[in-house]
C-alpha cells in the first residue's frame, strides 16, 4: 500500500517517525517542510516551504500538494500535524485517499487548530491524552500516547 | 554542559534565549543554545539556529540538563534519561498560538517527570538544584498497533 506521511519538521516529524512500525512494509513517502532535519530523511520525500497559517503560502502549498498527490496517488495519508495536514487531507479526500490523523502528544487539554480543521475529513482520528476526547466528536479515539 | 532549545517554531522564543545568555555569563558551566527563529543573538554562549535530528540527539546526550520549550520533543529528552526543565512558550508573548505548552508542562510536572519553570529566577534556581526529576517514557506500542490496524482497515 502507498502511504503519504505528512508533517511539519519539528516534534511532529519525530512523532511520525516514532510510529514507523505502524507503516513499515508499506511504500511510505514524506511530504514535509524543507529543513536540516528533513533533508537527510532516508525515505522518498517532497520538501515544501514552511507555510505556517499564512493563507497565501498555504494556497501555494495546496497547489504543490495537489500535484504530489496526483502524481503519487497514495491510498492512505497519515499525519501527526501540523497545519500542512489541512491542505493534504482536504485534497487527499477529493482524490479518494483515506486519512489518519494523530494529534500531537503536546496537546493535553486544548485541541490544535489543525486537529479541528482536519477532523471532518479524517477517517481515523487519534488523540494521545484522554481529556481531548471530549473536545472532538465520536470519531476520536484514545489508544495511549508516547509520553 | 547545559543545552537549551527552542524547537522549530516560526515564532521566536527570545525570552528563553535572553535568560540563557544572562545565566551563561554568571556560571562556569558551558551553555549551548539552539535558538531557532530568535531575533536576539546571544553573546555569552555557543549557539546555532537549527540542526539535524542526529545532531539534536547528540546535544541532548552530552548535556547534564536540557532546558526546552514545551513541545512534543520533550519526549526525546525524557527518552535520553536527561533531566528536562520546561519553559513553556506563552500566547501572551506571541511565542505560540495558545497555551498548550503550559498545559503539557503542568501535567508532566504533576507526574514528577520534568521541572516546570516560568521565570528567569526559577530557571536559575533549577539549574543550581542538586538534583532534578527525570521522567519515564510510556511505550507507544498500543498507539502504533491502533494506527497499523487503521491502515490495514482503510487501505
Amino acid at each position: 500500500m502507498k502511504i503519504a506521511l505528512v508533517c511539519s519538521h519539528g516534534g511532529h516529524l519525530s512523532e511520525i517517525m516514532e510510529l514507523a512500525d505502524a507503516y513499515s512494509g508499506h511504500d511510505a513517502f514524506f511530504i514535509t517542510y524543507d529543513a536540516p532535519r528533513t533533508r537527510v530523511l532516508a525515505e522518498r520525500k517532497y520538501l515544501l516551504r514552511n507555510i505556517g497559517f499564512n493563507p497565501f503560502l498555504m494556497a501555494i502549498a495546496a497547489a504543490q500538494i495537489m500535484l504530489i498527490l496526483l502524481w503519487e496517488r497514495p491510498h492512505i495519508i497519515l499525519s501527526t500535524g501540523a497545519e500542512i495536514a489541512i491542505p493534504a487531507f482536504y485534497i487527499g479526500r477529493l482524490l479518494s485517499a483515506r486519512t489518519i490523523y494523530v494529534e500531537t502528544v503536546a496537546r493535553v487539554v486544548t485541541p490544535s487548530l489543525t486537529g479541528r480543521w482536519v477532523y471532518p475529513v479524517t477517517n481515523a482520528f487519534f488523540v494521545q491524552w484522554p481529556d481531548l476526547l471530549a473536545c472532538y466528536g465520536p470519531k476520536a479515539q484514545h489508544k495511549g500516547g508516547m509520553l | 554542559m547545559i543545552f537549551a532549545r527552542v524547537g522549530t517554531h516560526n515564532a521566536p522564543f527570545d525570552r528563553l534565549v535572553r535568560w540563557m545568555d544572562d545565566i551563561a555569563c554568571q556560571i562556569e558551566e558551558p551553555v549551548v543554545a539552539q535558538i531557532g527563529a530568535a531575533t536576539f543573538r546571544p553573546e555569552h554562549c555557543q549557539h546555532f539556529r537549527f540542526c539535524t535530528s542526529e545532531e539534536m540527539r547528540q546535544w541532548i546526550h552530552r548535556a547534564r540538563v536540557v532546558v526546552t520549550h514545551g513541545g512534543a520533543s520533550v519526549r526525546e529528552i525524557v527518552g535520553a534519561k536527561r533531566p528536562a526543565i520546561i519553559v513553556p512558550r506563552l500566547k501572551r508573548f506571541g511565542e505560540v498560538s495558545d497555551d498548550h505548552q503550559l498545559e503539557l508542562a503542568q501535567v508532566l510536572a504533576r507526574r514528577g517527570a520534568i521541572t516546570l519553570v516560568m521565570t528567569e529566577v526559577e530557571l536559575e534556581a533549577a539549574l543550581h538544584a542538586p538534583s532534578l526529576p527525570i521522567g519515564q517514557l510510556q511505550s507507544p506500542e498500543s498507539l502504533i498497533r491502533a494506527v497499523r490496524e487503521a491502515i490495514e482497515h482503510l487501505g
